[in-house]
């Protein structure tokens, strides 16, 4: 019996098996790619990285298809990449052919997404050159910033003297359900899906120096509506800046539950803070959590579920 | 008593004017089966379609369960095997029961063996109400709580079982997803590699002619919140100004999403159990308690996922029952059902936060009139009707501060057996 359980460990170990790894939980994935579990032995007379192109250093959480190209030096054979000091290991994929235009280069092309393990705010990217033997040329560092967009604050996770918006507020829930955030104003105008402003109406429409109106609160996305599922799962009320004083109802609309079983969400209000030193922070100042079953989707045409209040000073 | 009936619950009055079924038996093997065909009624039917398609309709007639067992029972093996067929959601074929078991024996035949090794489709056992057999409940279904612990009484896995004396023990590793009592329900295969462990350590006595059972329960598993797939790219249309028309502006690019991992997480619950069985000239009394406090166990009514909430979500469950016999003929009972799904949610409230009631408590009173043995050779049946008067949350009055929702709900049940 021992020999028969040492023999399938031996085959076991011998197979040469890879283990294979989606990588979900890296900061960035690339899906064509390899995720290395090790470190690859750094030579510093290794291959190089030397040229880049990227269309944005602005990257945003779950975004999708995104492309790094440029070109190596003409001995390396991959081209690996991370985040410094997030995520578990280097993401490889072969190099492409010698560049006629560039003698003695190849090109490379990364396509890639960036995952919910990447924390808004700037962070370095590193690209290296990965040689025949396995091991990577010196780094090529690209200073990137990571934002959030379920959390619209203008940037202030890149550059904190950018204002954020005065007011926002937002719902998150964990099931793939229509569900939307309805926000009361004090003046009793409901921003909702199909009144996305703060705005009052005139005649036929809101006039259009209203709408802009940065005091104006604007609702950013109708997440998963009609139940396209946008993978987001979260929706937000923005005031850029502070609106009118008074009380804020908010209120959680499940459209439709989309065939699950119901959901459970969480409601939260953020504020503009400047600090001291004249930068500026978006701070939560208050959230509450709750449940919806499918029974209760309304098709928009009840009242909605009161949530809880803000009061604006 | 059967192998098969071994670690359900052993307490005699939960046969009240039933028995077990007459059954067809030869060479060991034995054919039985039940159908329970109803009329139900509920406050929340409307001659409308829910947002999504589904009717909200619920007055109607339908077969709840209708079951066909083959088991089989020798010195050292047994096995169960049952399908059941109902209209629940449609009409619907599934299997309920399929597994074999090793069994060690009890010299007294009337007593538990001492040893049941069980592999396949099998009760969790859990509590009371959870391995009673939907044949025996005397209630329409499960209580609330048990209902959302475990959406179905039966898992895939290996069950150990057997009792010493009063001494009894039940214990388990199984998938940790139920398979739906509702037929038709959605499919689940597990989607975790690590497997619930579930148990429970009992005593069963009869001092005189009463009797008394009781446990206590466990379970720890792992729950799982599933990751997003990606998505592809899209147009939204936001009428910023509300006059129903296209305008400069008003066309926002959705970007494709990429998918997002799905994460495991912990979920635990500990229960007891209590049974009590009183035998008078009018019948047998049975007084059935049972609470259950639980972390993200909840998988069917308000599914608990820590991973969003950011905050384990704790669970209290628990009912009273009374049952009792009249004289062969007929039974009366009432049961108090309470189940929190979330005893830390909190609401806000000038400024404060304070606990919400997320409760939802159900009185249900029975009453109904058994077929006496004998009257129709190898045939059982009984006839009861249930009022459940349900207090909850669910509803939202005209501010949308949550209130109680009218879903009250009766049902005439029509139980026949072989």
């Amino acid at each position: 019996m021992r020999a028969v359980l040492l023999a399938f460990a031996l085959i076991a170990a011998c197979t040469g098996e890879v283990e294979q790894q989606i990588g979900l939980f890296e900061p960035i994935r690339v899906p064509d790619g390899e995720l290395l579990d090790d470190e690859p032995p750094l030579a510093e007379a290794g291959p190089k990285v030397t040229s880049l192109d990227t269309s944005s250093g602005i990257l945003t959480v779950g975004q999708k298809g995104r492309l790094l190209s440029g070109r190596t030096t003409e001995d390396a054979h991959a081209i690996a990449v991370r985040f410094d000091g997030l995520g578990s290991g280097w993401w490889v994929r072969p190099v492409q052919d010698k560049n006629p235009m560039f003698p003695g280069e190849r090109d490379f092309q990364l396509r890639h997404d960036i995952g919910g393990g990447a924390p808004p705010g700037v962070h370095t990217l590193l690209l290296a050159a990965i040689d025949e033997a396995g091991r990577r040329g010196p780094a090529f560092e690209l200073e990137v910033c990571v934002r959030d967009d379920g959390l619209p604050d203008n940037l202030n996770a890149c550059d904190a003297a950018i204002p954020p918006p005065a007011l926002v507020i937002t719902l998150e829930w964990d099931q793939d359900v229509d569900l939307d955030l309805v926000v009361e104003t004090p003046g009793g105008k409901k921003i909702a899906h199909a009144t996305p402003t703060s705005g009052e109406k005139v005649e036929t429409e809101v006039p259009s120096g209203v709408v802009k109106d940065p005091s104006t609160g604007r609702l950013v996305r109708d997440s998963n509506a009609g139940c396209a599922i946008d993978g987001r799962n979260s929706e937000s009320v923005v005031f850029q800046e502070p609106p009118a004083r008074g009380t804020y109802l908010i209120y959680a609309d499940l459209f439709d539950a989309c065939g699950a079983p119901g959901t459970l969400f969480s409601a939260a209000v953020y504020r503009r803070v400047e600090r001291d030193d004249g930068t500026f922070a978006l701070v939560e100042d208050a959230r509450t959590g709750g449940a919806l079953v499918d029974l209760q989707a309304t098709g928009g045409g009840q009242t909605p579920l009161y949530v809880m209040a803000s009061k604006q000073p | 008593m059967r192998v098969g009936d071994v670690g359900r619950a052993e307490i005699a009055p939960t046969h009240i004017g039933f028995g077990p079924g007459a059954g067809v038996s030869q060479w060991g093997v034995r054919l039985s089966g039940y159908i329970q065909s109803q009329y139900q009624w509920s406050q929340l039917s409307e001659d409308q379609i829910q947002q999504g398609g589904a009717t909200l309709n619920q007055n109607r007639f339908m077969v709840r369960r209708g079951r066909l067992r083959i088991s089989g029972d020798w010195k050292w093996a047994a096995f169960d095997f049952e399908l059941d067929g109902s209209t629940t959601r449609g009409p619907f074929v599934g299997v309920r029961q399929a597994n074999a078991s090793f069994v060690w024996r009890n010299p007294d035949a009337a007593r538990p063996p001492y040893l049941m090794v069980t592999a396949g489709l099998t009760e969790a056992p859990f509590g009371h109400e959870l391995r009673l057999g939907q044949r025996e409940m005397m209630f329409m279904e499960r209580s609330l709580g048990s209902l959302a612990f475990f959406p179905g009484p039966v898992d895939v896995g290996v069950r150990v079982r057997g009792g010493i004396a009063a001494f009894r023990y039940d214990l388990a590793i199984m998938n940790g997803t139920p398979l739906d009592d509702r037929a038709g329900a959605r499919n689940t295969t597990d989607p975790t590699r690590a497997p619930d462990y579930i148990g429970r350590f009992g005593f069963a006595a009869r001092p005189g002619k009463h009797a008394l059972s009781g446990g206590v329960s466990l379970l720890y598993g792992t729950g799982f919140h599933r990751g997003s797939e990606a998505t592809k790219n899209k147009l939204e249309w936001i009428d910023l100004n509300e006059n129903g028309a296209i305008d400069t502006g008003e066309l926002v690019a959705v970007p494709g999403q990429a998918a997002t991992p799905s994460v495991n997480f912990r979920r635990w619950a500990v229960g007891a159990d209590f049974q009590v069985g009183l035998r008078s000239k009018a019948g047998w009394t049975q007084i059935l308690a049972e609470g259950t406090i639980a972390s993200n166990l909840d998988r069917d009514l308000i599914v608990a996922d820590p991973v969003v909430v950011g905050a384990d979500l704790r669970e209290l469950h628990g009912y009273v029952a009374v049952i009792q016999e009249l004289f062969g003929r007929a039974v009366v009972g009432a049961r108090y059902d309470y189940y929190d799904p979330n005893t830390d949610l909190l609401d806000r409230r000038r400024g404060e936060f304070v606990p919400k009631a997320a409760a939802i408590h159900t009185i249900s009173p029975i009453a109904g009139a058994l077929l006496p043995p004998g009257w129709i050779p190898g045939v059982r049946g009984r006839l009861v009707f249930q009022y459940d008067a349900v207090l909850d949350s669910l509803g939202r009055d005209s501010r949308g501060v949550p209130a109680n929702l009218k879903n009250d709900q009766f049902i005439i049940r029509l139980q026949g057996e072989f």
